[in-house]
């Protein structure tokens, strides 16, 4: 195990470098000249060259990736064009909502998924199996700024349950911060739970046709408990999977539900330096998240060692 | 069921035994026919895409043309089917003519995504196993990024356009495609029949055209409608926030955004595009599924 998490771990060195070549390479795919773009259509010849001194635009690119890679090796993504605020440090400041809003979702989505997919797997072709997939089928069609839209109109405009909008922090109170979770949860974790429940609907009907779940229910074991300890944890590896993508989607999904509900997070930050050019809080964002997503995916392959022993080997 | 003692015959091998006569076309045809979702969705398709392209037809008032006086009208109000916006534009008319701009959009990125995906994914499938890694490890870095996340990036970059928002989202949709096309490439590779028609020393140019693309190309149908509809919706994020159709044009995702500032005073300005999204994506989906299922056995598998 220790040998196969090693190698892992180091697979994500080539992966990590591919990243962050591509992320440089954005500043390359300004169109025209980047100085001119960063200071302004209106600055004058020396604020250009100031500009251009400041982005290091002088040196040879390779000069420029290096120093970019280095400093964001230690941490240090630079600074914003706007604010003169570190990127690293804005960016410390907002991940914690949007973290928030994706476990939220997360949890609607395992709360419904769950549940629905083992139904459907065990009544498979009959009604509710039907009724799941067919729901599945909706909740993935469905742009989720939509559901977030139809569900302020009917959650907070038509019966005032939830609150439209904001954010309260954890630090005001739990009961607070879950409230203002709710309908941003619901918004994003529906298409999650149409996901999972899909593949999980999937590979659990797949075990449970194989031969050591009929010899365990004829050991006499119950429905139930054949179900939670052979079929689920057998059935997991590609769940888990599927769970692993969805944290790159709800990253991503995070941005329009925070634009919807007007929660200050990344999505908010991104928007808004996209709006701005702000090119170093840009790049900071994407590599902060694919980052987060490559560690999600890290994680995702280690528990493969826990769910199924044979890989472990390999 | 005694399946045991027989040599196993799945259905299809089953259909294929019994209908001798029939081309793998054709029962792939007949397989479809059956599939009554997925025909339903084949329907809704192609109605959008006549009520896009009869637009002018079909429109009751000029897509531009504001009314002041009757602002946010309910929907029947005033001669308008669907209501009018904030501008006191009819919205049945500006609903058709963002479906042309949503079709075109989706059409655009997955135009992208398999003009780049498909070339990469054969070579990958068919050179030696270090260009395939290579090919491969690129792919893994692309997808390791948040896609809404690296499409808004670059929209940030390139500047907010719908052409440059379709083409970040079909570069972000390719690598499924060098997969998918690769994994076939790789599976139809062991048959047979290519290692017959490369001993009798068919050129390789050939064999790809040949015989690997048209077995490449079914699971590619499937992939396309899938991809269709996450274009779709990418198409509606991008524009909801802004990034990519601008205005005075409106696809559906930009009804929306616009629709979204008077959602108490009148919430069908979200209601209606939204669902038209939602139907269409649904309708790509199906399609998709209802096109998989319909594939034979050894096809399935890939897709």
């Amino acid at each position: 195990m220790p040998q196969y998490a090693l190698k892992r771990v180091l697979m994500m060195v080539p992966l990590l470098f591919l990243v962050s070549l591509g992320v440089f390479a954005l500043v390359l795919l300004i169109p025209g000249d980047p100085a001119i773009t960063i200071a302004g259509e209106n600055a004058t010849e020396a604020q250009i060259e100031a500009t251009r001194e400041r982005l290091g635009l002088n040196d040879p690119v390779i000069v420029q990736y290096l120093g970019w890679a280095g400093s964001a090796l230690t941490g240090d993504l630079g600074t914003s064009l706007f604010s003169n605020e570190s990127v690293s440090g804005a960016i410390a400041a907002r991940f914690p909502v949007t973290i928030a809003v994706t476990a939220a979702a997360m949890t609607v989505a395992l709360l419904i998924a769950v549940p629905a997919g083992i139904i459907a797997a065990v009544h498979r072709g009959r009604w509710p199996d039907r009724l799941a997939t067919l729901f599945a089928s909706i909740g993935i069609s469905m742009p989720n700024f939509w559901v977030g839209i139809l569900l302020i109109i009917v959650l907070a405009l038509m019966f005032p349950i939830f609150p439209a909008v904001g954010y309260t922090p954890i630090s005001e109170g739990i009961g607070a911060w879950a409230h203002n979770l709710v309908l941003p949860g619901l918004t994003l974790g529906t298409t999650v739970a149409a996901e999972i429940t899909r593949q999980l609907r999937g590979s659990l009907h797949d075990v449970m046709q194989q031969d050591y779940i009929r010899t365990a229910r004829a050991n006499g074991l119950r429905g139930g408990v054949v179900i939670a300890k052979h079929g689920l944890k057998n059935a997991a590896v590609p769940v888990v999977t599927v769970i692993g993508f969805q944290v790159g989607f709800l990253l991503g999904g995070s941005v329009i539900v925070e634009r919807v509900f007007g929660i200050p997070g990344l999505g908010d930050l991104a928007i808004r330096a996209v709006l701005q050019r702000d090119i170093p809080m840009i790049q900071g964002i994407v590599v902060v998240t694919a980052l987060v997503v490559m560690l999600v995916n890290l994680a995702v392959d280690l528990s493969y060692g826990y769910l199924n022993p044979k890989v472990r080997q390999g | 069921m005694t399946a045991q003692s027989a040599a196993p015959v799945s259905p299809d091998e089953q259909e294929a035994l019994d209908t001798p006569e029939l081309s793998a076309g054709a029962r792939f045809r007949r397989r479809f026919r059956r599939q009554y979702p997925a025909l339903l969705a084949l329907g809704w398709l192609v109605l959008v895409v006549l009520t896009a392209l009869c637009a002018p037809l079909l429109a009751t008032h000029p897509p531009l043309e504001q009314n002041l006086a009757g602002v946010l009208q309910r929907p029947g109000q005033g001669g308008h089917l669907l209501g009018t916006d904030d501008l006191g534009r009819d919205v049945y008319t500006r609903a058709l003519y963002a479906g042309r701009i949503s079709l075109v959009a989706a059409a655009q990125a997955v135009a992208v995504a398999v003009a780049l995906g498909v070339v990469p994914g054969l070579v990958a499938g068919y050179a030696g196993r270090r260009v395939d890694a290579v090919i491969m490890r690129i792919t893994d870095g692309v997808m390791s990024f948040p896609p809404l996340i690296l499409a808004i990036a670059f929209v940030g970059v390139l500047g907010p356009s719908l052409t440059n928002a379709m083409f970040v989202i079909g570069v972000i949709f390719a690598p499924r495609f060098v997969r998918l096309v690769r994994g076939s490439v790789l599976s139809v590779r062991q048959e047979t029949f290519i290692e017959a028609s490369r001993s009798i020393g068919t050129p390789t140019h050939r064999v790809i055209r040949r015989h690997v693309v048209p077995n490449v190309l079914s699971p590619l149908i499937v992939q396309i409608s899938l991809a269709a509809a996450m274009a779709m919706l990418a198409e509606a994020s991008l524009s909801f926030l802004g990034l990519g159709v601008q205005p005075p044009d409106a696809s559906w995702g930009s009804m929306i955004e616009r629709g979204f500032r008077y959602t108490a005073a009148a919430p069908w300005l979200t209601v209606f595009p939204g669902l038209l999204i939602a139907l269409t994506v649904l309708a790509f989906n199906v399609l998709g599924d209802g096109l998989r299922d319909s594939l034979g056995r050894e096809e399935r598998r890939a897709a």
